[in-house]
Formats: structure tokens, C-alpha cells, sequence
């Protein structure tokens, strides 16, 4: 018996005796255990822990917690808005792009025609994600082994 | 008053609604936060900020939907946060107790079984407990983890079989 097979069986009977759907029939699991002494034992031993557990309760904890939450709630309140860097994402970097361009295109037009092939490189680059030009430096001869 | 009332009322803006819904999960969400942080102090921590949390997205809450199972998404959002902060803090388990006195097994059991489910992850703890103490179906299981039901078996069979170790180191027999 493979392991694969041994572990799909457990499973398969642990949710049999949770009273669940199992993913492989009740006979599919009874023909393996006649076979597999392992998954015997290991059930067996599995379900000691299930009779230990099953006999068990919860300890309850009796908090009170809501004049806390209330005092969170009204100090929240008065206060201002969470901070969003969202916000500050969305308008701050257009606008700096903007800016940026513009101080960019004043102080060096020549410059223009030399960045925009390279924000396409970069462009297609990350489009692809990989580098196209990447030289294969694993070449081998014709007869040598790798 | 009932959940979807409350919420309503909630969404309305309504405080008091809201002193309903804390009031009325507030022992089962510290249980819960209890079973996966193992520290009062923290979990105490975690069900106020969860109910934090729950009241700023209750406008958006389907009230189709149970609150409950909704509410303890955030909840464990909040726990493992806390788990993954303090991941080396190197707490005492001695003083910790999940379950309940129950006459049926010995105590010395009981303090094995109880000392084993401390020793396993906060995430097996968690699966485990939602199941045997609370006495989830997979599908609810499911729902709250936000996983599949396979991978709840997988977990769940996992889990058990690590309680199994820890209770053979301890020597537990029936």
C-alpha cells in the first residue's frame, strides 16, 4: 500500500465517523483495511483521540467588554478620518508624473526624444517579463555532455 | 431583538444595537480567541479590536448572512496577527485552561488532553476546537476558515494526528 492510498483512506474514514460526506466509500475502505495492518492500527489509535476529545466542553469565559468597545467607539467618533494612503496615491503620483515631465521637457527638450524609447523598453520589458535580448550562456558543443 | 434587527439598527447608526451584538458573542468570541492565543490579556485584546473592526464594516454586512460566522473571520484576522507578532514572546502555557471541568474523563486525562492541544499550532488548536468543542460540520468549518472543505479534512486529520503524538508522549490511554 502506497502512503497516498493509506492517507486518502484515514481521511476518508475520519469523516465517515464525523458523520460527514466521505470523498471514498465506506466498502472502498473496509477492502483496504483488510489489507493495510498499518491504517488498522492507525485508526484505531485515531479514534482514541476522537472518544477523548468528543466527552469535552469548552471552558466559558464571562467578559464584559462592551464598556470598552463603547469607549473606543466614542473616542473614534470625535476623531478625523483614518489617514488613506490610497488618496495620496492616487492624486500624488499623477501629479507628480505631471510635474515631473514638465520640468523635465523645460530644461532639456532633447531629452524627451532620448526617454520616450526608453519608457517603452521598460514598457515592453515589463510587459513580457522577461528580457528578450538575454544571451544564452548555457550553449554546449555538439557531443558534450551538460 | 434579533441579529438582523440589531444590525439594521447598527447600520442606522444606532450605538445601542451594537451593545446588543457585543453582548450577546462577546463570552463565545473571547473562547475563541482564547483557543487560538492561549493568553486572556491578548484575546481580550483581539475581540475588542474585532468588534472595532466589525462595527466600521457593518454597512457593508449582507444581512442575509449570519453575523456570527461574518464576525469571526475578523476575529481570527485579529488573533493570527497578534500570533505572528509575537511568535517568539516564549509565553506560559502553565496557568492556561480551554476546557471545561468534565466529570466523565479523569482529571490527570483531561490535563494531558489539555496540555497537548497548547503544545499544537495556534491553527491546528483552532480546527480542532471549532470541531470537537463547538461541534462544527466541515461546512461550517469551511465557511469560517475560508477554505475549501477538502482542505479542511486535510487540516483537521492533520491536526489530530499531531494531538495523537503529543498524547502518547504524555502516555494517555483509555
Amino acid at each position: 500500500m502506497t502512503d497516498i492510498n493509506c492517507e486518502s483512506i484515514l481521511i476518508a474514514d475520519m469523516a465517515l465517523r464525523d458523520g460527514e460526506e466521505s470523498p471514498l466509500g465506506r466498502q472502498e475502505i473496509e477492502t483496504h483495511l483488510r489489507n493495510c495492518e498499518r491504517c488498522r492500527l492507525e485508526i484505531e489509535s485515531l479514534r482514541t483521540v476522537d472518544e477523548l476529545l468528543s466527552s469535552q466542553q469548552r471552558l466559558r469565559q464571562e467578559p464584559n467588554i462592551w464598556p470598552l468597545v463603547s469607549a473606543r467607539l466614542e473616542a473614534s467618533a470625535g476623531s478625523a478620518p483614518p489617514f488613506s494612503w490610497r488618496v495620496v496615491l492616487l492624486f500624488g503620483i499623477p501629479l507628480f508624473g505631471y510635474k515631473a515631465l514638465l520640468l523635465i521637457l523645460q530644461a532639456a527638450p532633447s531629452l524627451w526624444s532620448k526617454l520616450i524609447p526608453m519608457i517603452l523598453v521598460i514598457a515592453v520589458f515589463g510587459y513580457l517579463k522577461a528580457n528578450p535580448f538575454k544571451i544564452n550562456s548555457e550553449l554546449t558543443l555538439r557531443g558534450e555532455s551538460s | 431583538m434579533d441579529d438582523p434587527v440589531a444590525i439594521k439598527r447598527c447600520q442606522a447608526g444606532e450605538r445601542d444595537a451594537f451593545r446588543f451584538l457585543v453582548e450577546r458573542y462577546q463570552a463565545e468570541a473571547v473562547g475563541h480567541a482564547f483557543a487560538i492565543l492561549t493568553n486572556r490579556e491578548d484575546a481580550l485584546d483581539a475581540v475588542q479590536e474585532a468588534f472595532l473592526d466589525a462595527y466600521h464594516a457593518l454597512g457593508r454586512f449582507d444581512t442575509s448572512r449570519q453575523f456570527y460566522p461574518w464576525f469571526y473571520t475578523i476575529l481570527r484576522n485579529r488573533c493570527f496577527k497578534l500570533v505572528r507578532r509575537r511568535k517568539n514572546a516564549g509565553l506560559s502555557l502553565d496557568d492556561v485552561s480551554i476546557l471545561a471541568p468534565v466529570s466523565e474523563i479523569p482529571a490527570e486525562d483531561r490535563l494531558a488532553l489539555e496540555r497537548a492541544l497548547l503544545e499544537l499550532s495556534s491553527a491546528e488548536r483552532e480546527i480542532v476546537t471549532l470541531k470537537h468543542l463547538d461541534g462544527l460540520s466541515y461546512e461550517e468549518i469551511a465557511e469560517r476558515l475560508e477554505i475549501p472543505k477538502g482542505t479542511v479534512m486535510s487540516r483537521l486529520f492533520n491536526a489530530r494526528k499531531h494531538l495523537r503524538e503529543k498524547l502518547a508522549l504524555r502516555k494517555v490511554h483509555r
